[in-house]
Order: structure tokens, then C-alpha cells, then sequence
């Protein structure tokens, strides 16, 4: 496919914290976490799959996502992720620093 | 926090099939929502499939992926080097079994002597609180004589003089004739005064201890006897407290049972029996003997929380009243030493001796294995080289030759312990029966951890020079120089230091071994001034109430005399005491055997 100028690549680490407020409602599997991420930046912001489950699994490691097995729309098994309570403090400690930094950068762009 | 990560790395090496399992389920389930979302899009279901896989991407490269997040790596990648180093070193089982052979010879060589070391210098003596037990010998400085026993009015004076010591006793040792119960035989005795049991903190088995009652002029004799020679002789019969039995033709009646886990300090025998000083035939009469005859071995128990400086200056106070009153005294003191230190005494220095030469003999098996895996390495440097062109790190290729080396050196160690087991087994035996707390020589839980840690440090000592030289060298010189058969001069050099190492180790010890052997010939080749073949020797004991004087035992001797004459094959004998070059006298415990040896110097026809 060729690539779509009108789509960004995310930024390193930024993934996590989309995921965790992908989240934040309600548990989904994967691929719902990578759909509301497109739909809710109206398709900017593309979630590269192959690191979509490595990122998964990395939170699910650390503590600030639990995966549990469920019943999916389809009737299959799937994997449903949710927040845990650090994850949510996580979340919040993100969101903070990602608000930060895009002000700062807002502003340097205004002032330069 | 770590608890838990190793707690889900454990579960994922554990579990590792169903969690791949599960990762390619949610994998596949995610390519099926995608293709759906395709279909509605009105794409055949095919063509919807065929792009959903395009749009994921790779599937191992996630699965890869996802699988390092979960941090198995570490732990796979080392189960993966212990099974490759067991395959490596079953490919080559001649080099497997010489490198073995030598590890677990060293191994099991400082392994033994460390048993003995544990046994003999490093466990505490088997009494309870024993850094409170001293050894309280007399000294006079200006003369150099130190570790002196005492006299009995010294002794007396110190017992009833101190505030330092909560008990105090002294012991020695020779030889009573028991009969009764069996045949007439010779029991260890240890002649003791009342508070010797209170001192070494030991309960008995049965029946109780000496008092000081019994130590009093005029009272019962009594006595105290070992539990095996309980079992042996009186058949374990409880009964027997209470009861009598003959010592030297005297009753003694026997007021306890030591247990078989107490052991008396110098004077360890199996067949054993205690009693107090004043009912001794021998040592009683030696009570009223003057003060500056020195022949009681005494220990103590010092007090809880006085120092060693205050015992010694309220020694010095009694040393000084005691000069007074007794003006042959001028010049001695007592002192103190650590018992455990006085029953080391003579044996520390030979032990530590014997387990460096261990240790050398470990060296140079750890410089010949080291050499073996070095020539081995040159033939490997084409496979180490290939591996790193395919990409391996040298982190990774020296962990997995440590790995290697760690699993040669923990094999070696396992047969090297069982080395040790057999070794011990049969070195007890041949052990002086002087050697202090012989009975606990054996191969138990810190024995075990030695030879852990000592294969394990085995292993880096001889892996070091093999790995380093396998990592520093240069693949694409190694892949190149591949097709010749030489060496590259890193290795060589390596090994021709080793050799050169092991060749000045072996020649410390030879030397040390051979000036052992030559001060062992000269000892036996020292003519004793007698002509020693053809001459047996025999030892008599005489009861002491018997034969209780000189004139006694001149009878006596003269009777055997002739009776020994009318032998056949006898052509002369000879009463001695002490024999020619006999063990005289073991520093102040001698084994003060009042015997007779007569010294058959019988040619034969």
C-alpha cells in the first residue's frame, strides 16, 4: 500500500498512552483498540499492527493492563484488555506529561 | 514489583507452548475482524482475507516481538546453553572424561582435607557456649616453659581463690584393669575432679553427675561410665546404676551414663569410664605433692562478660599470693588459652599445610583443563567465527563457552564429592587417633557448599583463558585462515604460559613431597642403637592395689621372666619402662600407664 501523506506515524511511546486511554472506558480487544484509536483521530493517526500486540503485551507485563479471555462480537474467543489502578494513574501521569509537552511545542512554534 | 516479573517470566517459560498458542489465537482473531471490516467495504471474502494478512504485516515478526515483551529470553537462552554445552561435551567423550578425571580428582582431593579442616579447626567444639572453655596452664616466662599443668594446692587455691571462672576442673588420663562382667580388660579412665562435667556443660544419659561430695576423703567411690561401654559391656542394661563394678580389683559404684555424643577434651576414647580424683589408685597419691610439681591438666569455664584481660590479672593477683605462700613458686603464672585452641594446638599448622597442597594440585588441574579446552578451542574457532558472522554477540557466544566451562566444573565437583565421600571414608582410619574431634570428620552440609563454590570458581579459573581467547579473536582472519589447520599466536601463547605454570607448580610440590619423603627416610633409618629385627614387645598392665610397690613389681617381672625363658623360641627377654623410642609423654597429658612392658628379645632358632 502506498502511504497515505494524509496519516502520521506515531510518535515513539506515544502508543502506550493511546492504548491506556483507549481503555480508559472499557475493556476491548485488540483490534477495537486499534479501530477507536483510528476513529476517534478521524483516521490521522494509523496504528501499525506488528507493534500494536508487542505494546499489548508490554503493558500487560508492567502491571497496567490486565487481559482476560471473553466472547467476542463474532462468537469467537478474544482477548479483553482493561485498565488496572496503576494504569490508570499511569494514564494520568501520561496524559500530564503529553499535555506538557505539546503545549511547549505549540508555543514554540507561535513564537518562532 | 520483581517478585512478580519473575513470577510471570517463570510463567512463560513454564507455560510456553499454550501462551504462543494463545498469542497466535488473538493474532488470528484480529486478521479475521479486519477481513470483515474489509467485506463490508464489498470485497470478495478472498480478496478481504488476502489484504487483512497485507495490512497486519508480519505475524512472526509480532509473535517475536510480543515474546520479548514477556522477558523469557534470558532464562531460554541459557536452558538453550546447558543443553548445547551437555551435547558438546557427549560429542567429544575422551576429552569429556580426562577433563573430568582431573577436575574431580582436584576437586575431590581439597574437598577431603577441607572435611577434616571443617571437622578439626572451624566447627566449635561440641560443648555448649564454647568460646567461654579456657585451658589454664602454668608458665614461668624467665625459664621459656609455658603450657605446664599444675599442682594440687595450686590447684585448690585457684578453684576456691577466683571470681572469674563459674567452674573449674582438671582431667588426666591412664588406664584401668576392669573385671568382673566378662573378661579382665583395660578401660580408658579419666581421672577428673567433681565440677569436670559442670565445666563442659554435659548432662548425663543416666543417673548423675559428680558432686562434690564424692571428691571428699573417705567418700564412696564412685563412677561414671561411657555409653558404649555401657552397650558394649553391660549389655545397655539400665539396671546398672546404682550397682558396682571392679576396677583394679576395687568396687566402684556407678552413678551415671555419659551419653555417646560426649567427648572428653585430649583424652577421647570410645571405652571410657570418669572418676574422681581422690578414689584414682594412681593420681590420689600425687594430691599432697608439693607446688612446683607440675602434673594437673586444668580447664575452666570463665564467668559471661568478663574479659580475657580481667581472668588474666585476677590470675596474676592468685600467681603472686601463691609465691608468697608457697616461695618455690617465684616466677610462674597462670594463664589462660582457649581451649579449642589448646586442642588444635599441633594440628593446625600441618592441616593448612596439607589443604594448600591441595589447592595446588586443583591449580594444575585447572591449568591442565584450561590447556585441554584451549587446544579444543582452536579446532572450534571456525564455528565461534561462523556464529558471529551470522549475527551472534560476543556477549552471547562467551556466556554460552561459560556456560560450557560452569557445566564441565559442576560435573567434575559432583564426582569430585563423591571422590571426597570415598576419600574420607577411608582417610578417618588412617588419621592420628590424637588428632583432636576425629569422630566428626565427614562430609556434610558446608563440606557440600565448599565443593559448590570450588567447582564453581574451578570452572572460571580454567574457562577464562579458553573464553577470552575464543572472544578476542578476529572472525573474518579466523573464517579466512579457516581452510588452514594453524593456530593464531593469542592461544599458543596462552598455553605456553600454562604449561610453563604448571610445570613450576608441579615442581613446588615434588619438591615438597620429596623433602617430606627424605625427612620420613632419615626418621626410620636412624640407628636406635639396638639391633631392632627379630624383637616383639609386649605391654602388661598390673592392677594397682596388687602391685602397688616397686618390690612388687620386681617380683612379679622376675616370675615372668623365667616362665618366659622356658618358651621355646625364645632366646631372650627383657623387662623395660619405657620402652626404647616409645611415646613418652604427649605434653602434660601423658598417658601415665603405670605398667610394666616387657620387651621380649626373643631371636628366633
Amino acid at each position: 500500500m502506498a502511504p497515505d501523506p494524509s496519516r502520521l506515524d506515531l510518535l515513539q511511546g506515544t502508543l502506550d498512552l493511546l492504548i491506556l486511554r483507549a481503555l480508559r472506558s472499557q475493556a476491548m480487544h485488540g483490534w477495537a483498540v486499534s479501530e477507536r484509536i483510528q476513529q476517534i483521530s478521524q483516521h490521522v493517526l494509523q496504528v501499525n499492527q506488528g507493534s500494536l500486540y508487542p505494546a499489548l503485551h508490554r503493558l500487560e507485563h508492567r502491571g497496567w493492563i490486565k487481559a482476560e479471555w471473553g466472547i467476542s462480537e463474532l462468537g469467537r474467543r478474544a482477548r479483553f484488555y482493561s485498565l488496572t489502578a496503576s494504569g490508570r494513574k499511569q494514564l494520568e501521569v501520561e496524559a500530564e506529561n503529553w499535555s506538557k509537552l505539546s503545549d511547549a511545542i505549540a508555543r514554540v512554534l507561535r513564537m518562532a | 514489583m520483581l517478585w512478580k516479573d519473575l513470577g510471570l517470566r517463570l510463567r512463560a517459560l513454564l507455560f510456553r507452548r499454550r501462551m504462543d498458542e494463545e498469542l497466535q489465537e488473538e493474532l488470528q482473531f484480529h486478521i479475521q475482524m479486519q477481513a470483515r471490516k474489509n467485506r463490508r467495504v464489498e470485497m470478495d471474502p478472498t480478496e478481504a482475507m488476502r489484504l487483512a494478512q497485507l495490512q497486519f504485516g508480519s505475524c512472526v515478526c509480532a509473535t517475536e516481538e510480543c515474546r520479548e515483551q514477556r522477558g523469557i529470553s534470558s532464562i531460554e537462552i541459557f536452558a538453550k546453553d546447558v543443553r548445547f554445552a551437555f551435547r558438546m561435551l557427549r560429542k567429544s567423550p575422551g576429552f569429556t572424561a580426562v577433563a573430568l578425571l582431573t577436575l574431580a580428582l582436584g576437586i575431590g582431593a581439597n574437598t577431603a582435607i577441607f572435611s577434616v579442616v571443617n571437622a578439626v579447626l572451624l566447627r566449635p567444639l561440641p560443648y555448649a557456649n564454647p568460646g567461654q572453655l579456657v585451658f589454664v596452664p602454668e608458665a614461668q616466662p624467665e625459664a621459656g616453659i609455658s603450657g605446664l599443668g599444675m599442682s594440687y594446692p595450686t590447684f585448690v587455691e585457684l578453684r576456691d581463690g577466683n571470681r572469674v571462672f563459674s567452674a573449674i576442673a582438671s582431667l588426666g588420663g591412664h588406664a584401668l584393669v576392669l573385671t568382673g562382667y566378662g573378661e579382665p580388660s583395660e578401660v580408658s579412665t579419666v581421672v577428673v575432679t567433681s565440677e569436670f562435667f559442670t565445666v563442659l556443660a554435659a548432662q548425663p544419659l543416666l543417673g548423675r553427675v559428680f558432686i562434690s561430695e564424692d571428691s571428699q576423703r573417705g567418700a564412696a567411690p564412685v563412677v561414671v561410665l561411657s555409653e558404649i561401654l555401657w552397650r558394649n559391656r553391660f549389655g545397655a542394661d539400665p539396671g546398672i546404676v546404682g550397682r558396682s563394678i571392679t576396677l583394679d580389683m576395687r568396687p566402684y559404684n556407678v552413678i551415671g551414663i555419659m551419653p555417646a555424643s560426649f567427648h572428653t577434651p585430649f583424652l577421647n576414647q570410645t571405652n571410657q569410664v570418669w572418676i574422681p580424683l581422690p578414689q584414682d589408685p594412681l593420681f590420689s597419691v600425687w594430691m599432697t605433692r608439693p607446688p612446683q610439681e607440675h602434673w594437673m591438666a586444668v580447664i575452666a569455664r570463665v564467668r559471661p562478660g568478663i574479659s580475657s584481660a580481667q581472668v588474666q590479672a585476677e590470675l596474676d593477683t592468685i600467681s603472686s599470693r601463691l609465691a608468697k605462700e608457697f616461695p618455690a613458686e617465684k616466677g610462674w603464672a597462670i594463664r589462660i588459652e582457649p581451649l579449642q585452641q589448646t586442642i588444635n594446638g599441633d594440628v593446625k599448622l600441618p592441616l593448612l599445610l596439607l589443604l594448600g597442597a591441595a589447592g595446588l594440585v586443583l591449580l594444575i588441574a585447572c591449568a591442565n583443563v584450561a590447556n585441554l579446552l584451549l587446544s579444543r578451542a582452536t579446532s572450534r574457532s571456525k564455528e565461534v567465527a561462523i556464529r558471529i558472522a551470522l549475527g551472534a554477540g560476543k556477549r552471547r557466544i562467551i556466556c554460552q563457552l561459560l556456560t560450557e566451562c560452569a557445566i564441565l566444573g559442576m560435573l567434575g565437583g559432583l564426582v569430585g564429592t563423591l571422590v571426597a565421600y570415598c576419600a574420607v571414608a577411608a582417610l578417618v582410619p588412617l588419621l592420628p587417633p590424637s588428632l583432636p574431634k576425629l569422630h566428626s570428620i565427614r562430609v556434610d552440609g558446608w563440606v557440600l557448599v565448599f565443593a559448590f563454590v570450588l567447582s564453581l570458581a574451578t570452572s572460571l579459573v580454567f574457562g577464562l583463558a579458553p573464553v577470552l581467547s575464543a572472544a578476542g579473536s578476529d572472525s573474518h582472519k579466523e573464517l579466512a585462515e579457516g581452510a588452514r589447520a594453524g593456530e593464531s599466536a593469542g592461544p599458543r601463547r596462552a598455553r605456553a604460559f600454562l604449561a610453563v605454570g604448571e610445570t613450576v607448580l608441579a615442581m613446588v610440590l615434588l619438591t615438597v613431597a620429596g623433602l617430606l619423603m627424605r625427612s620420613f627416610a632419615q626418621l626410620t633409618s636412624v640407628n636406635p642403637g639396638f639391633e631392632p629385627n627379630h624383637v616383639v614387645k609386649a605391654m602388661v598392665s598390673l592392677p594397682q592395689f596388687q602391685y602397688s610397690t616397686p618390690k612388687q613389681w620386681a617380683a612379679f617381672s622376675e616370675e615372668l621372666m623365667t616362665r618366659l625363658q622356658a618358651q621355646p623360641g625364645m632366646q631372650d627377654s627383657a623387662v623395660a619402662g619405657p620402652l626404647p623410642i616409645g611415646l613418652l609423654h604427649h605434653r602434660h597429658l601423658s598417658d601415665r600407664r603405670q605398667s610394666i612392658a616387657a620387651g621380649g628379645n626373643g631371636r628366633h632358632r
